[in-house]
């Protein structure tokens, strides 16, 4: 049925029937044409990446190109769309131990001039192209080094850098990838996790014009604030950084936040590492996958994303929710959201106070 | 292709580019490879022919275009080669584009009958319709060309439009004489093939011009 056309092959034989005038007219139709005018070779570049991310977010159903106009529940609809979601997917096994992998798309950098690769998106988020001429970016295209990005209102963003970092880039940013470890934020805010950077790859750093951001193991927000005195706020939830600018160099911890301002001045204060402030880079991370991961696994990187820390009631609850396998998906609900839907759901409660997760077995009612 | 009559219709169906349409969406890196060398470049000067050469501009209608042809691939039957469909993509892209400026430069009519020939290079003459044919000519040659192997496509300059002798052209790419002599043989057939193919996205677009055609004002 699929006979081979030889019209629109490649036809790499050569043609024994041409004749001399058969090559006349088809060589004074080139020469009318003339020389080709070049075709930017990064416009070829760009052309191949859209069309591969475009076939990526075609063949990965789950992680398909829609979702980038997913929008975040609001806590009065997430609760009844929670139980729904729990309810209605999760089946569980007390069996095996699965690989916890949060929605992390293609993480493919098989170029080393490959900076990022775009995880998830939230409304806009577009990368420069031309001076002044600005496209649309996909889940799983491949950022190249030296792109500027930025996010329209409402919009967020999570890449994966090639150095293995994750970054959220808040609504109304503008960002450059420098490199597959350095990033130059000039307006909005990102949010970095280095925990899953690679053994001896580069250590991510945030360059401001007010300093740059080193980190020692990590999670941190960067924030460019306009104003009267343009300042960059750096807020510490695990580990910490180094500010460094102007020839001196401020350090801040977990639970601390460091501004710079554009005159120098230095302030700081204490900053919870969960709660409102914090919110936005989960709607940027997407939805969480849970489907084969132990519920331990889960509530593990639900710590990571909220900056709760997790308490089980004794140790034979969390041996149990080690045990416990879930299968299914929880939709588009955060990590926060996702949580108080999976733990009735596997036989659990969970009970948040100041910003510790307890987790015991579910009472009977 | 296959050509089947049902009640004097004939159906045609591009057999090879759906199958490579297939290939790709089950992401053999070998069809995309092979689709990237045919269809790329050309959609780029498709789009930048009828965008009055702007490369910016260019190169966003044919991501955009790209983007949305490959994310709606499923629905590729092989009605048309996969290039004409691009082409046809990009043709509603750009139609959109200047209806969202509201500044449509000018539209051409090009009738059924209004066909290229051959010898159109000495035919010189100011009338726009026939400015026009010489120009979308070019813009098919140079569309064919870029769906090559890009050795080809050199060769065939060389050959064609800079008057290289053989022996340049083999010393170039490092051949003999003869195994140049069966390049250049071998280039003029893989051109055919995809002249073809430009004919049709061409002048599929060529219906309803939306490229900067100033009526004897040039």
């Amino acid at each position: 049925m699929d006979e081979h056309d030889p019209r629109f092959g490649a036809l790499p034989n050569e043609d024994e029937n041409e004749t001399a005038a058969d090559e006349e007219v088809l060589g004074a139709q080139i020469a009318a044409a003339g020389l080709r005018p070049p075709i930017p070779p990064e416009a070829l570049a760009a052309l191949a990446a859209t069309a591969r991310a475009a076939l990526r977010a075609q063949g990965a159903p789950e992680k398909p190109i829609e979702n980038a106009a997913r929008t975040p529940r609001t806590s009065h609809g997430w609760r009844r769309a929670a139980v729904f979601a729990a309810s209605a997917a999760l089946l569980l096994a007390a069996l095996g131990f699965g690989w916890f992998t949060f929605k992390s798309g293609p993480s493919s950098f098989q170029s080393g001039s490959v900076a990022a690769v775009v995880e998830q998106t939230t409304g806009r988020l577009e990368m420069e192209i031309g001076k002044g001429y600005w496209r649309q970016v996909v889940v799983g295209e491949r950022l190249p080094k030296g792109v500027r990005l930025r996010t329209e209102s409402g919009a967020l963003a999570a890449l994966r850098m090639a150095g293995g970092a994750t970054v959220r880039v808040d609504a109304l940013s503008r960002v450059q990838l420098l490199s597959a470890g350095a990033l130059r934020l000039d307006r909005g805010a990102l949010y970095a996790d280095t925990g899953f950077e690679q053994p001896g790859g580069p250590a991510l750093e945030v360059r401001t014009a007010f300093g740059t951001v080193r980190h020692v193991g990590t999670q941190f927000e960067v924030r460019w604030i306009d104003g009267g005195r343009p300042t960059v706020r750096v807020r510490v939830r695990e580990g910490s950084v180094a500010v460094e600018g102007g020839g001196r160099s401020y350090r801040a911890a977990a639970g601390e936040e460091i501004s710079v301002r554009s005159d120098g001045e230095v302030a700081r204060a204490q900053v919870p590492g969960y709660g409102a402030g914090w919110e936005w880079m989960m709607d940027a991370a997407g939805g969480l996958e849970i489907e084969g991961q132990t519920l331990g696994q889960v509530l593990d990187r639900v710590q990571r994303e909220t900056g709760w820390r997790v308490r089980f009631a004794d140790s034979g609850v969390e041996a149990a929710a080690r045990r416990i396998v879930l299968h299914g998906g929880v939709g588009a609900l955060r990590p926060d959201q996702a949580a108080f839907a999976i733990l009735p759901s596997a036989g659990f409660e969970g009970e948040l106070e100041g910003g510790v997760l307890v987790v015991r077995v579910k009472t009977p009612s | 292709m296959s050509e089947n009559r049902a009640g004097g219709t004939v159906v045609t169906v591009y057999f090879e580019d759906r199958a490579l349409a297939a290939r790709m969406r089950s992401g053999d890196e070998a069809a995309f490879a092979m689709f990237a060398e045919r269809c790329i470049g050309p959609l780029y000067r498709f789009a930048s022919s009828r965008l009055g050469g702007d490369p910016e501009l260019a190169l966003e209608i044919a991501q955009t275009t790209m983007t949305k042809a490959l994310s709606n691939l499923a629905s590729y039957r092989g009605e048309a080669a996969l290039l004409t469909w691009l082409c046809s993509c990009c043709r509603n892209e750009i139609r959109m584009h200047f209806r969202r400026k509201q500044s449509a430069p000018d539209e051409v009519e090009l009738t059924e009958d209004l066909k290229p020939s051959a010898g159109f290079e000495g035919a010189a003459t100011d009338d726009a319709e026939a400015d026009l044919l010489r120009k979308e000519e070019a813009l098919q040659v140079h569309m064919a060309l870029d769906g090559l192997p890009e050795h080809y496509a050199r060769a065939l300059e060389w050959k064609y439009v800079e008057r290289l002798p053989v022996a340049e052209i083999a010393a170039r790419l490092g051949l003999q004489l003869k195994a140049a002599e069966s390049l250049l043989s071998r280039a003029r057939a893989s051109f055919r093939g995809s002249y073809d193919k430009t004919t049709a996205a061409v002048h599929i677009a060529a219906r309803s011009v939306l490229g900067k055609v100033d009526h004897g004002r040039t």
